[in-house]
């Protein structure tokens, strides 16, 4: 009879333990292809942001629109049109630009250019490596939603989480909705939408593609020869 | 009964002296600090100090760096080795961030006195609508908007401005915490919190470290490197460890089978571990009483001592058979006299080396004096009670290998005086005509394992930023003195923007502050800029009243050095007040222009431009030369000293045995492709006193040439063992003394056993063997 008894707590232990060692490992999906779901599959595009930012002590959200050109072989102009118009121009991890409404072009410094230019120009580039390297990267609470912690305690420092988001919708439009929480709390919520791809090659094209969209100012020209500023 | 009182006053000393150090025994400690190879003498005592502190916070961290191939594991691995070396009672992780994130917390205190240059010109040109509408910008940029403290409060963003334009990631001088994306290297420091003290507690954390080490490596397959003072001081200290064994082990063994075989009773046995075991204790005890700690070095140097320390028995033990027929007295006189030169000549040498500055040869001095001196005395006192009972010295054997000696060596003393003499002179002039290499590299002096060198040249390549040993002093009676030097040298010609980094790096003078404050009234002040945005953003009233009352209250309240200092403990100590002086260090980046900057630092005031390396070779230089120039002093005294008690100039040229086998000696090493140094001159001083040790027991046993000889071949063979395994060593310095020794002491040995010989000078007369 005890040796009945033991055999049967001996199998409740090991029932109760075995889910237990499911759930110690998880089957967590390749980052790789999670980053791969929410990255934009070409190199050359278009398109209008919104941006919502919720600061703590500021009673409404500060919101601002604009439009965008990205190339991969050219950089980022984004462009804000209210509730100011000025326009931040990304070329690489060491040349970033402010241009004002007057046009007057500044150059921009220190922590900003990590946060934009390792974080956005890359996002946009579709650069997964670069996230997988620097970020603790997991699923968000629906499919297409991706959650992204910095490795780094530095960044850590100033940024707690972004989490990127792509819906399609009945038209099938893309949009991205990117969420950056900083770690003093602040939420800045930022969507991408009207997005309209180019096919095109080479940096005269992606030059010629972005004066369509700002012929009227030098920042195209900014982005093809950022040493000249 | 009276003549018992004193050995046995001296027994119960001993024994007390015993028992107290047993009972001590716990407060004993092994010191193993590199820097009293250091003979840099500061004679300033707030230098002295502050140099003391950086020197002592430098040797209590360590840097590791993790390389793999892969970045997760690297950074897992990273991770893993952090807590692990954490949860030791002795060590601190200094995290990535715990320097900006201790800066950031004290310095967002003092915010209102704080501005980077460009704040400073734009607030001067800016007017209060243009500073609201720049940050409210700044709120609707995805990057501009990133803050290090709450909005609430910095509403305006300028000190997180000041904190990402002034503490950018790349800038962070004292942190290698970056994450090399090319190279999958990652690195951090770890600072003793309690650091080990003893050998064994040393050695105890080394093993540790170690362990935890391998066990991260294998786990996560990631190369784990470290680089630090402490693990060379734990290695060196293992070297010597093994040295003091070898020596102890190899003198002791050897001094058993020789009393034995020669005396075959354990009565002069027990004298001679006796008188070791009384000498190496009084030095042990006087060391630490004058010291606080025996130096490791001081162990392996004074385990030599036991082939000298054994000498007074044996010198003590032939006089007795020598002279046991004559009257009481008599003897005792001749005894007592032949012992006092004995042990003269020896203190004489080995005080010497106290003459260094060097603090290591300080300590030998000590050690082997006090120790030679109590040795010397146990066996006068100890002697008497000995010899109570007859002791019998086989002679066969020694009489053998004396005989062929001198059938090899002494047949012909003139021959031989001729011979050393002209050897000598070779050697001078072999000497004198550049074939002498010294180098005074202090580096050369240790002994470190190829891994640790490996991984110190790894390390200083992916993590060092600044020239080693190089960096500037800047002094001044006031912290607006230090600034303005520091201001002066980067604004010097020729010297590049960040070449140099210091305390300007993380803080403004006080001076800067206080107009940092009263220009950010513009900010703060009613109506000011603050005003005008909380009344564009809506923010509510209370919050800007309550910045702008922080702003008031922060009024003439700047940030100083040491008030930082005591905050952020992970910063190095660059600054140190003593008595109305303050010190500053000023680190140097790798590449800088050194010429530049060491032309500028003659130009300004108070900045001194210091390489250490080369101010320790030419401080070495220096005591090889004083050295020198005291070993001749030493020659002149000793002569002075024989002429006197003998009154005899021809007692003199005795001298001229061991300035002969120092010839001879120093010859051989360089031919040998030793350079010379320090340490071989310091050792001439041995060679000086062990050979007049010998030569005045010979002379003064001119009329027992048998028993002299014999004395004296037991003596040498004793110290020839000692030093012998002291030229051994696989520590440089400890090699180059013991080489010099072991060569001069042998020449000493063979013109005692063949010059100071009336037996031989008969048969130079046709009369020996007859």
């Amino acid at each position: 009879m005890n040796k009945i008894w033991l055999g049967v707590i001996l199998y409740v232990l090991l029932c109760g333990l075995f889910p237990r060692f499911l759930q110690a490992s998880p089957r967590q999906p390749d980052e790789a292809a999670l980053l791969a779901e929410i990255v934009p599959s070409n190199c050359h595009f278009s398109g209008h942001f919104s941006q919502q930012k919720k600061i703590q002590g500021v009673p409404v959200p500060l919101t601002s629109i604009g439009d965008f050109y990205y190339s991969c072989d050219l950089g980022l102009v984004w462009h804000t049109q209210t509730p100011f118009n000025e326009a931040i121009l990304y070329v690489n991890s060491s040349n970033n630009f402010r241009a004002d409404a007057d046009g007057v072009l500044t150059q921009l410094t220190g922590t900003t250019r990590y946060i934009m230019s390792n974080f956005f120009v890359r996002l946009l580039k579709g650069d997964t490596s670069y996230f997988i390297d620097e970020f603790v990267v997991s699923q968000g609470e629906r499919s297409k939603m991706v959650t992204l912690r910095p490795e780094s305690e530095y960044i850590r420092k100033g940024l707690d989480a972004i989490v990127v988001s792509k819906t399609i919708d009945q038209t099938n439009e893309v949009s991205l909705n990117i969420e950056v929480l900083d770690a003093t709390g602040q939420r800045t919520t930022v969507l991408i939408n009207a997005i309209e791809h180019y096919d095109i090659d080479g940096k005269r094209a992606a030059y010629e593609q972005c004066e369509v969209h700002y012929s009227d100012t030098p920042w195209c020209q900014v982005l093809r020869s950022p040493p000249r500023y | 009964m009276k003549s018992l009182l004193l050995p046995r006053t001296f027994i119960l000393f001993v024994i007390l002296a015993a028992a107290v150090f047993v009972l001590n025994i716990q407060h004993l400690q092994i010191d193993t600090n590199l820097n009293d190879l250091n003979p840099t003498q500061i004679r300033e005592p707030g230098l002295k100090k502050a140099i003391d502190n950086l020197t002592s916070d430098v040797s209590q961290r360590f840097t590791v760096v993790i390389k793999g191939e892969d970045k997760k594991a690297v950074l897992n691995s990273k991770t893993t080795l952090q807590e692990k070396l954490n949860a030791f009672p002795e060590l601190t992780v200094i995290k990535d961030t715990a320097l900006q994130g201790d800066l950031v917390g004290l310095l967002s205190a003092y915010r209102f006195n704080l501005l980077s240059e460009d704040q400073r010109q734009s607030l001067q040109v800016s007017s209060n609508q243009q500073i609201s509408d720049s940050a409210l910008r700044k709120l609707y940029l995805i990057g501009d908007g990133v803050r290090l403290i709450p909005f609430e409060q910095d509403p305006l963003g300028w000190f997180s401005d000041y904190l990402m334009t002034n503490f950018d990631n790349e800038d962070m001088s004292f942190q290698s915490s970056n994450v090399n994306l090319k190279d999958q290297t990652t690195s951090f420091s770890v600072i003793f919190s309690t650091f080990p003290v003893g050998m064994s507690a040393q050695q105890s954390v080394y093993s540790r470290i170690q362990a935890v080490e391998n066990q991260v490596s294998q786990q996560h397959n990631v190369t784990i490197l470290r680089s630090g003072m402490f693990f060379f001081a734990v290695d060196s200290a293992q070297s010597a460890k093994a040295d003091i064994q070898l020596i102890a082990i190899g003198s002791v063994a050897g001094i058993l089978l020789l009393m034995m075989l020669v005396f075959r009773s354990l009565l002069p046995l027990l004298l001679s571990l006796s008188s070791i075991a009384i000498g190496i204790g009084f030095g042990v005890i006087t060391s630490t009483l004058v010291f606080g700690s025996i130096h490791v070095l001081t162990i392996v140097f004074g385990a030599s001592l036991i082939g000298i320390v054994v000498d007074y028995s044996l010198h003590y033990f032939y006089h007795y058979l020598a002279h046991r027929h004559v009257s009481n007295s008599a003897h005792s006189n001749v005894l007592f006299r032949a012992m006092l030169l004995s042990v003269v000549t020896s203190l004489v040498g080995y005080g010497a080396l106290g003459l260094s500055d060097l603090l290591i040869l300080k300590k030998v001095a000590l050690f082997s004096c006090s120790g030679l001196a109590m040795a010397w005395l146990s066996v006068m006192l100890l002697g008497p009670l000995v010899i109570r009972r007859p002791i019998e010295a086989r002679q066969s054997l020694l009489k053998g290998i004396i005989h062929g000696c001198q059938k090899a060596l002494g047949q012909r003393p003139r021959l031989l005086v001729l011979a050393g003499l002209t050897l000598s002179a070779a050697c001078c002039g072999y000497i004198y005509s550049g074939n002498l290499k010294t180098n005074d590299d202090p580096r050369r002096f240790f002994h470190v394992s190829e891994s640790l060198l490996s991984q110190e040249q790894e390390i200083a390549k992916l993590t060092q930023i600044y020239e080693p040993g190089r960096y500037l002093l800047i002094r001044g009676n006031s912290s607006e003195a230090i600034f303005t030097a520091l201001n002066s040298i980067n604004n010097a010609q020729g010297v590049e923007s960040h070449a140099i980094i210091s305390v300007a790096n993380y803080l403004q003078s006080e001076h800067q502050q206080l107009k940092n404050y009263t220009l950010q009234a513009k900010l703060y002040e009613d109506g000011g800029a603050l005003d005008t945005f909380a009344a564009t953003i809506g923010i509510a009233p209370k919050i800007s009243e309550q910045v702008k009352q922080d702003y008031k209250l922060a009024a003439g309240n700047p940030l100083r050095f040491n008030e930082l200092l005591k905050h952020v403990p992970t910063l190095p100590p660059l600054w140190f007040e003593h008595a109305n002086t303050i010190y500053s260090f000023a680190l140097i980046k790798k590449g800088s222009n050194l010429a530049a900057i060491e032309a500028a630092s003659i130009t300004i005031d108070g900045v001194e431009y210091v390489n250490t390396l080369a101010n320790a070779s030419s401080a070495l230089k220096a005591q090889r030369e004083t050295a020198t120039k005291l070993l001749f002093l030493a020659y002149a005294l000793i002569a002075l000293l024989l002429g006197a008690y003998y009154r005899k100039v021809s007692a003199v040229l005795m001298l001229l045995i061991p300035a002969s086998a120092s010839l001879i000696a120093i010859a051989l090493v360089c031919a040998l492709g030793h350079p010379i140094n320090v340490f071989h001159v310091m050792a001439l001083f041995l060679v000086l006193g062990l050979g007049m040790d010998y030569i005045i027991f010979a002379k003064e046993m001119t009329s027992h040439p048998d028993t002299a000889q014999q004395a004296i071949l037991l003596s040498a063979v004793t110290s020839l063992l000692s030093f012998g395994l002291l030229a051994f060593s696989s520590m440089p310095i400890v090699q180059a003394f013991g080489s010099i020794i072991l060569i001069g002491n042998t020449i000493n040995f063979i013109a005692a056993i063949s010059l100071f010989n009336t037996n031989q000078t008969t048969y130079e007369k046709g009369n020996y063997g007859r």
